[in-house]
């Protein structure tokens, strides 16, 4: 099973399939970020809106302790090189595709695809399978 | 060409198999590109300069090493510290990859 079974042939289309997604962002300088995707390009400069900061500062003295700060903002560019990490949110399309694909009365169809946007579009049906009295019970 | 091996002694032990040379640990020979080819797919760490490890499975890579993981965990000095269904590091934090099973 490797990338070309999800339709992911390069990195970047894990960030195209996130656009207008929220992401989590990991950032040089013990920075992270959520905030929604509204572009990137190949330096990973990004655009976010409705961006959650958290700093973590460390404290140095007898007992080095970490102290968090979060500032909010409502649009953000993000300079690329500041990058270390994009974590993604919407993966839970995939993980309805699985679920659906266990569960004994549904049937996912070939047809079913993620959208540019991420979301899942499926092309169900329902099969009655021995066990189709499940739903008078 | 000056510093290559003698070549091996004539074999006065007809009796005994010459054993042969020693193989490599895998039979996996190559170049790093062959290896990366290899590991598309599988489980792999993959360790940033800052120490990080990210272990997952390998969905693609590009040749600025940026990777897409998918399920992904943050290590950290041995501890898990966060999870990601995919995750997309880029290229320049990427210390090594570290193939986690059996590559073919």
């Amino acid at each position: 099973m490797d990338g070309s079974s999800s339709g992911i042939q390069e990195p970047f289309d894990l960030i195209r399939l996130s656009l207008s997604e929220r992401v989590f962002v990991k950032l040089r300088g013990d920075r992270e970020m959520t905030g929604i995707l509204h572009a990137y390009d190949g330096h990973m400069n990004l655009i976010l809106s409705d961006v959650e900061e958290t700093i973590m500062i460390v404290n140095e003295g007898e007992q080095a302790t970490v102290s968090v700060a979060k500032r909010k903002m409502d649009m953000l560019f993000v300079r690329g090189d500041g990058v270390i990490l994009v974590g993604l949110l919407h993966c839970t399309a995939r993980l309805i595709l699985k679920v659906f694909y266990r569960c004994p009365r549904l049937l996912v169809h070939e047809n079913s695809y993620i959208e540019s946007n991420g979301r899942l579009r499926c092309v169900f049906q329902t099969v009655y399978t021995k066990d189709h009295d499940l739903f008078s019970s | 060409m000056d510093e290559s091996p003698p070549p091996p002694p004539p074999d006065d032990a007809p009796d005994a198999q010459t054993p042969p040379p020693p193989q490599p640990h895998t039979t996996h020979t190559g170049s790093p590109t062959d290896f990366l080819k290899g590991v598309v797919g599988k489980k792999v760490i993959v360790r940033l300069n800052s120490g990080v490890d990210y272990r997952g499975v390998l969905s693609c890579l590009d040749g600025y090493m940026n990777i897409a993981l998918e399920q992904t965990e943050e290590h950290v000095e041995g501890n898990v510290t966060n999870r990601y269904g995919d995750a997309f590091i880029r290229g320049n934090n990427v210390l090594y990859i570290s193939a986690a099973e059996a590559i073919l």
